[in-house]
């Protein structure tokens, strides 16, 4: 079944990098940047807390971040929900991202490669269909 | 409106002690609940630059709340989090920083050594 949203983001949510508020697991909802750049979607290990992920057993891939290598859990969450377009069984890895960073989580291509996206920067438009 | 509280407490009066007890239990909680619920534009403006954890309401916007209960805030964002952990599971929680994300300057790299290098790059 193709889900479809489109969302006129408000301009805190396009200054310098594109947010998006994302529910996790129908009972947590963060904020996460928009990130095309990023192979896998990202979440810290205080959200991965917080959705109860057991990371004992998870495989681990090696990151580099801006200052060392570090090595991620791959984990899975259940369900991620992007006002309402939701997509199950998404491959997440599992980091500390940098306080000043400002947020709990990337939004990455292991979910956005299922979907088609449009993204209307000038008019602060963000569309997103699964394929 | 006084006909239908007066009916109401006729109703109530006619309860055993024990649904008497649910009936006003169950009320105190509603008005305890509804008066620690916050507009979260206020919540904004009181605490900012600090993470906040909110209870979104039921019948609240789920994406987007414009309300919520105030569970923690601070500038230290493992404090917050630490109260979010005392909170069953099955409250709906928003966490978020109120203040700006990827201040400029501030550049975030992620290189998968595994594979293909993956750059991201934000703030100027």
């Amino acid at each position: 079944m193709t889900q479809q949203i489109r969302l006129s983001l408000p301009q805190w949510a396009i200054d310098n990098v594109v947010l998006l508020n994302v529910r996790l697991n129908d009972r947590t909802l963060i904020r996460m940047i928009l990130d095309t750049g990023a192979k896998y979607t990202v979440i810290t290990p205080d959200v991965a807390r917080r959705l109860g992920l057991d990371l004992q057993g998870a495989r681990r891939v090696p990151v580099t971040t801006a200052t060392q290598l570090e090595m991620a859990a791959l984990t899975t969450v259940d369900q991620i929900d992007v006002q309402g377009l939701v997509l199950r069984d998404v491959e997440t890895a599992v980091i500390n991202l940098p306080t000043a960073l400002g947020v709990e989580g990337l939004l990455g291509m292991s979910f956005l490669r299922k979907c088609r996206m449009l993204l209307d920067v000038p008019n602060r438009l963000f569309e997103l269909e699964t394929s | 409106m006084v006909t239908k509280v007066e009916e109401l407490v006729k109703t109530i009066q006619r309860l055993s002690p024990s649904e008497k007890e649910y009936v006003i239990g169950s009320v105190l909680r509603f008005m305890q609940t509804e008066s620690e619920i916050q507009s979260l534009a206020d919540l904004k403006a009181r605490y900012p630059g600090e993470w906040l954890a909110v209870i979104i309401p039921e019948g609240e916007d789920r994406y987007n709340p414009q309300r919520g209960c105030l569970v923690a805030h601070s500038p230290d964002k493992s404090s917050v989090w630490q109260r979010v952990a005392d909170l069953p599971a099955s409250e709906d929680v928003y966490l978020f920083f109120n203040g700006p994300v990827a201040a400029k300057g501030f550049g975030i790299i992620f290189h998968d050594t595994a594979d293909t290098p993956v750059v991201t790059t934000v703030g100027d």
